[in-house]
């Protein structure tokens, strides 16, 4: 519809922008017939593209807490072991110097034996 | 195998960022792409391009001879281009990393969209708070010739970038814009992908020598478009406001409907259509306009003679009977009005910056806009308008309203920038396409009928762009209250839900 607003008279130029004003609305309603799966599609891939990131991240970070629950049970072993060798005392060194002692003489003793 | 993704990198002289940029690739753990690293001497770390073999990710070394140029990235990524194999082509910057899945969530994309040409997505980069996350309106063209806000990674048909003429020296620190808006100028489908792929170890160039480049390369947008313009800098580093040049100004029928409303403004008590008249006269250098008044029996019987003192010939007088319908003025004001251009002009305006008008028609002089809009500010200085948005809940909003005046987030308040929908309070449409939609919806004579119009216009495939250097003030509700009726929304929904869906500018909504 072309209406030249200089030429028409009152009630022509609005009854005339009521006609355009109701073909815009049929082609929309055109337009949404055609499209609407297409846009809705579109969203989905969106998503679809979103998920894929954020569950690559969420792999990651899993990585990333698996290496770092490795390095927190090695880090506790250490200590422990630290730990262990900094409370040896000295008379738990003595013990451990008779153990050995007795170990050697019975080892020498059996030899002998056989 | 042929790769699909091939990304370029200027390794420059610092491998060490080269090769984090490479093992953010390795990391994808993604087949068909392949890494073209182009610098003036072998990456010293062979390592990464053995590791990268076995996960299937090609990676090659172009030597790029040394050139005259002061900044050789651009020789550096055509020379990479030659050589890569891709059928898509991106760019990163020694430095940058992918983010985990990016390349998996781009090819989903490209799966499901295979015609597109250009697909990019979001980015991000060390900054306060929220400031350095790049999150992107889908593709606005004229936003892109305002502003590089496509940035990384942003991949593009090698086929297509060839035809454009790949990347060029000379434009530093905007070698990919240049090419985008060449690419651009070839292809409409453009995809973009509301996901972050991209950290880089710091944000986008603003130097001088980077903003003089991306001026530039408008420049030669406007050159190739053989429509005389010219390119000026704005108050953010990187924008660029192109004025297309009018060389016959049209006339431009100022469509003010008003009831003669009195208010007290800036101190002073005043009839508000006579300040927007004097902000007309003394502070509007565009002088092909007249004013198309358009009354209603409420409007004061002295008005329109007091009025014809100030404009005299430049006024037509458009009184209206019955209730008042602001789309029915507007209607009648654009039967009334002589010129090629409609502007549609609240009478609680008032222009602040000179060329206001200047800048509104040369926008719209295009043959692919069909709105401009403008930035409005409320009294106190603070934004009232500058676009309009639509919510994820189909409700239509002012996304920069009541803040600050200035630049704004990568120029969003400076530059022009492609909406759904601009105010009514001030709207440029030509009188052409005015009567091909047919003008206002009367079935709406307060809330949405700019809107409704706006969105009328759009589906005919024309732009509907916001000018914020061209700035007024807009003493908002002075002349009406501000409530809106359910039905209303319930209109909107009716005749546009799915165009609503579409909204281009996801980066305030939901991204997806």
């Amino acid at each position: 519809m072309s209406a030249d607003p200089r030429a028409a008279e009152p009630g022509l130029w609005h009854e005339a922008l009521r006609v355009a004003d109701k073909e815009a609305r049929i082609g929309e309603d055109a337009w949404m017939a055609t499209s609407a799966v297409a846009i809705l599609e579109t969203r989905l891939a969106r998503a679809n593209a979103a998920r894929i990131a954020l569950r690559e991240a969420v792999r990651v970070r899993d990585v990333l807490l698996a290496e770092q629950r490795v390095a927190l049970a090695e880090r506790d072993k250490a200590l422990l072991d630290l730990g262990s060798t900094v409370r040896r005392s000295p008379l738990d060194h003595l013990a451990h110097l008779a153990r050995r002692a007795r170990r050697l003489a019975g080892r020498v003793y059996r030899s002998l034996r056989r | 195998m042929t790769p699909r993704i091939s990304l370029l990198i200027h390794g420059g002289e610092r491998d060490e960022a080269t090769h984090r940029t490479i093992d953010s690739v390795l990391r994808q753990d993604c087949p068909g792409v392949e890494v073209v690293v182009a610098g003036p001497r072998p990456t010293a770390r062979g390592g990464a391009a053995r590791r990268l073999r076995p996960v299937g990710v090609r990676v090659e070394h172009v030597v790029v001879p040394p050139s005259d140029d002061a900044d050789p990235t651009g020789p550096a990524l055509e020379a990479a281009r030659r050589a890569a194999h891709g059928s898509m082509i991106g760019v990163l910057g020694a430095g940058d990393e992918l983010e985990p899945g990016a390349l998996r969530a781009v090819l989903a994309m490209l799966d499901h969209q295979p015609a597109l040409d250009v697909l990019y997505t979001d980015e991000q980069w060390p900054a306060t708070g929220a400031e350095g996350i790049a999150t992107k309106p889908d593709y606005l063209p004229h936003y892109l010739q305002s502003y590089p806000y496509i940035g990384r990674l942003c991949l593009v048909r090698a086929e297509l970038l060839t035809r454009a003429g790949g990347f060029r020296g000379g434009f530093a620190g905007a070698e990919e814009w240049d090419a985008q808006l060449r690419v651009t100028e070839l292809t409409t489908r453009v995809g973009h992908l509301p996901v972050v792929t991209v950290a880089r170890p710091k944000g986008p160039r603003t130097d001088d020598e980077a903003a003089t480049s991306g001026r530039r390369a408008v420049a030669d947008r406007v050159a190739r478009s053989g429509r005389p313009g010219t390119v000026e800098p704005t108050a953010d580093p990187l924008g660029v406001r192109l004025w297309w040049t009018v060389a016959e100004p049209p006339l431009v029928s100022i469509i003010i409907p008003t009831v003669g409303g009195r208010r007290t403004v800036h101190g002073q008590d005043s009839v508000l259509v006579e300040r927007c008249v004097d902000a007309l006269l003394e502070a509007t250098e565009y002088q092909h306009w007249e004013v198309v008044l358009v009354t209603s029996e409420a409007t004061p019987a002295n008005l329109v003679p007091r009025l014809r003192e100030r404009l005299g010939d430049r006024l037509v007088h458009a009184p209206i009977s019955g209730r008042f319908n602001f789309s029915a003025s507007v209607n009648e004001g654009a039967r009334r009005a002589n010129g090629s251009q409609l502007l549609l002009l609240n009478d609680d305006t008032e222009a602040v910056e000179p060329r206001w008008l200047d800048r509104m028609v040369s926008v719209g002089s295009g043959p692919d806009v069909g709105v401009v809009g403008a930035k409005l500010l409320f009294e106190s200085g603070t934004i009232q308008h500058v676009g309009i948005i639509v919510t994820d809940g189909g409700t239509p909003i002012h996304p920069l309203g009541s803040e600050a005046d200035g630049t704004g987030r990568f120029a969003t308040k400076e530059v022009d920038v492609d909406y759904l929908a601009v105010t009514g309070a001030c709207l440029l449409t030509p009188a052409d396409v005015f009567s091909h939609v047919g003008g206002f919806c009367t079935d709406l004579p307060l809330n949405f009928n700019d809107i409704d119009y706006c969105l009328k216009v759009g589906a005919l495939g024309l732009g509907v762009v916001c000018t914020p250097f061209a700035r007024l003030f807009h003493y908002e509700s002075s002349t009406r209250g501000h409530a809106l009726d359910p039905w209303e929304q319930d209109f909107l929904d009716r005749q546009w839900g799915l165009r609503l869906t579409t909204d281009p500018h996801v980066q305030y909504r939901s991204g997806l």
